[in-house]
């Protein structure tokens, strides 16, 4: 009952909170708290990715779209609690992903996903053309955003208030996956026309799955955004969309947790190869690919590894003109 | 199954812990004569080139301060350098670890977002940045945040140079071509520059082709193209507010259509010189304005700071280089003046401090402002195989700061 409504991932981010600040101080809590942000994107990117089993390349749109709704309201309403606008901008993303979705899920598979990367491109070249998006120069001043009636003024302020947020928002994702539109979604994934032979409107919960990725993403990219202090271009470039769907497979979506892993590997590498080699991205990539190479379902199947080698073989054997279905990796998501 | 969500979340926390452990540190304040000043700048990535001169700079500058005995006599500087890679982003992640160093003073940003990025983090710390190559005048006056300060030329003063003086030697241009970066600075300097022109001219000023590309572009074709496309060029001029690799590959890719010939002048603010060198005595004349031109200084401390920067690299000094210098010299006055090093009194001493620079000229950072005014210089550079570096710097106009 207590896993089913998701403490002991509430307790798991409740022990991370206290436990990291005792460890890591300054830049390495920094990067702690940018993880923890991209962990609550990664699991967005799940829900469409990995439980939904739509492809998306633009998923930069809406962790940017968060972080410019934050930086426009911090700037028109800036008495305006953060709280507040971590919602109205998971709202507007939620939204404008629900209109797109509409329209761009009369296609499929690669035909959706460049869509998707189209919306983001639109989006990054709007920043450059609309001029209240202020092009290349973007926003600051995002460390005055008050959350409980005052700016956050320390990194560890910062770090409490990221990690609850996104404890509260992958909680939320938690009930979600485990609730009828969360098996709905799989089901979607899984053999989309069974599921409308069984009653779900499948059109209607890929696109309520698109919004509700969108949303969350948007809540991670407003909270990297008030982080920094500042957005930027950068936040909506291909690069972004790309480095969450290597997040996702690093991870492994086969569990819930996947994907948050991914996130914490792929900050963390980034972070320490930026300290160790001139033009570092180079080898995150080498070492990225590395791993998704050598454990295609991702870091979360390191376990059930260890376990197969320490059990004697016990395979069947098949006949060599019977071929063997490989399940997909993303088949089945354990919570 | 569900087990799994707590050994993951556990495991997520404790493993980062232990296994990254290594990485904490804590910002410990050394007071052992040496004062540490941190240098942001990207280098890596496309902007790497002008960033390797700003660096040399900086260490040219520290290495003459510490061979006269420190700062004040009493502390030798520890120049710590970090790489933003051009990303505002990063910049908050190693403006951390400056901090982590136990870095109080700092240099750099290349430009105006950088600079933002790079103010809002120190602003935490209450660290002294001063952006040496940041030219945008959103960001003083008043300074985007308390500890922020700003000696790059504001733009506004460096475009009104290059217009002023383009109209005096250029009279006879009739229409202008333009291609700017798409930041809000480089856009404002043709506006700006344009204004001036008008203004010397007593006309207004046509305008052909106008183009804004991303401060990471290096395919220009399409531009380029379309600048091609506009017929005959002797009484057009082609004004880039581009600037490091933006304009290496313009020249590399313009050059093959024979349009670098064909315009009545080429001008650019912004950065050329580590272009124009790059090109080996075949850089395309360019009347270019920037804070600084070796050539077109002739003072006893720029005699020492090129001398200097030659022992030290090989080569003589660019605009980025002299920045970064001054933003030295300029945190060395600041901290005699307190006799501290305390990021605090420092940052108050640098409120209306004046500096005598290698230009010749008296830069004054605004007390209220943030923002230091040393003047600015244009010059023609040209490829040129017998020069230093292979590029000749003739018509120099300084133009000093305005009170």
């Amino acid at each position: 009952m207590l896993q089913r409504a998701g403490v002991p991932l509430l307790a798991g981010f409740a022990l991370a909170a206290v436990l990291m600040p005792l460890v890591f101080s300054g830049s390495s809590l920094f990067t702690w708290t940018t993880a923890a942000a991209w962990v609550l994107f990664a699991t967005a990117t799940s829900v469409l990715f990995g439980w939904t089993g739509l492809l998306s390349f633009g998923q930069a749109a809406f962790f940017g779209m968060g972080a410019y709704t934050m930086a426009l309201l911090n700037q028109e309403v800036p008495d305006l609690p953060g709280v507040a606008m971590l919602v109205v901008a998971a709202a507007v993303a939620a939204v404008v992903a629900a209109l797109f979705a509409t329209f761009a899920l009369r296609t499929s598979g690669a035909e959706f996903a460049i869509l998707t990367l189209v919306l983001a491109q639109v989006l990054w070249l709007l920043i450059y053309r609309v001029p209240w998006l202020k092009g290349e120069d973007g926003f600051s001043g995002l460390f005055q955003i008050k959350i409980l009636g005052s700016p956050l003024t320390s990194d560890l302020q910062l770090w409490y208030y990221t990690i609850a947020v996104v404890a509260v928002c992958v909680w939320l994702l938690w009930l979600l996956s485990g609730s009828t539109l969360g098996m709905a979604m799989r089901a979607v994934r899984d053999d989309p026309w069974r599921a409308a032979a069984l009653g779900i409107r499948v059109r209607g919960v890929q696109v309520t799955a698109y919004a509700v990725s969108a949303g969350f993403a948007a809540v991670a990219g407003a909270l990297v955004a008030q982080g920094q202090g500042v957005v930027s271009p950068a936040m909506v470039t291909f690069a972004i969309s790309g480095e969450i769907l290597v997040a996702c497979l690093i991870g492994g979506m086969g569990r819930f947790v996947g994907p948050m892993i991914g996130a914490v590997v792929l900050i963390w590498s980034q972070t320490m190869l930026a300290n160790v080699f001139h033009d570092s991205n180079v080898f995150v990539g080498l070492l990225l690919l590395v791993i998704v190479i050598a454990l295609p379902d991702g870091l979360v199947s390191i376990p059930a590894r260890i376990r197969g080698r320490r059990r004697p073989a016990r395979r069947a054997t098949v006949p060599s003109d019977v071929s063997v279905e490989e399940p997909s990796p993303v088949s089945e998501v354990v919570r | 199954m569900r087990t799994h969500i707590t050994r993951s979340a556990m495991a997520l926390a404790t493993a980062g812990a232990l296994v990254l452990g290594g990485c904490a540190s804590s910002g410990d304040e050394s007071d052992d004569g040496t004062v540490k000043v941190g240098v942001v700048l990207p280098f890596t990535g496309v902007q790497a080139t002008i960033a390797k001169l700003e660096g040399q700079g900086a260490e040219v500058a520290a290495k003459l301060i510490n061979a006269d005995g420190g700062v004040d006599g009493k502390w030798k500087i520890d120049l710590v350098k970090v790489d933003d890679q051009l990303d505002p982003g990063r910049s908050a992640t190693v403006i951390r670890d400056l901090n982590d160093k136990g870095v109080d003073l700092a240099i750099g940003g290349q430009t105006s977002d950088l600079c933002k990025s790079s103010a809002e983090a120190s602003q935490r710390f209450n660290m002294t940045f001063i952006g040496a190559h940041c030219t945008s005048p959103d960001l003083v006056d008043p300074p985007i945040t308390p500890n922020f300060y700003m000696i790059g030329q504001q733009m506004t003063d460096i475009a009104t140079a290059i217009g002023t003086g383009l109209a005096k030697r250029y009279p006879d241009i009739e229409t202008w071509d333009v291609m700017t970066y798409d930041v809000e600075a480089m856009r404002l300097s043709w506006d700006v520059a344009k204004k001036a022109m008008e203004k010397e001219l007593g006309r207004p000023v046509k305008v052909g082709k106008k183009y804004a590309v991303p401060v990471t572009a290096t395919t220009l074709r399409k531009e380029i193209s379309g600048l091609d496309s506009t017929g005959d060029k002797s009484k057009r001029g082609l004004f880039l507010g581009v600037y490091g690799a933006g304009t290496t590959s313009f020249i590399q890719q313009a050059k093959p259509t024979g349009l670098l010939d064909d315009y009545g002048v080429l001008a650019q603010t912004g950065v050329y010189w580590p272009t124009a060198t790059a090109l080996k005595g075949a850089a395309p004349a360019i009347y270019n304005v920037h804070d600084y031109f070796y050539a077109c200084q002739d003072t006893a401390e720029n005699k020492e700071f090129v001398a200097a920067f030659e022992k030290e690299t090989g080569e003589k000094p660019d605009a980025g280089a002299y920045q970064s210098y001054l933003a030295v010299r300029l945190l060395e006055a600041a901290i005699s003046k307190a006799g501290s090093t305390d990021t605090a009194k420092v940052q108050k001493e640098l409120q209306g401090i004046s500096l005598e620079t290698p230009m010749g000229t008296t830069m004054k950072i605004g007390a209220e402002t943030h923002a230091g005014s040393g003047g600015v210089t244009t010059a023609v550079l040209a490829g040129d195989p017998s020069a230093p570096q292979g590029v000749k710097i003739s018509d120099c106009d300084v133009v000093p700061p305005s009170s």
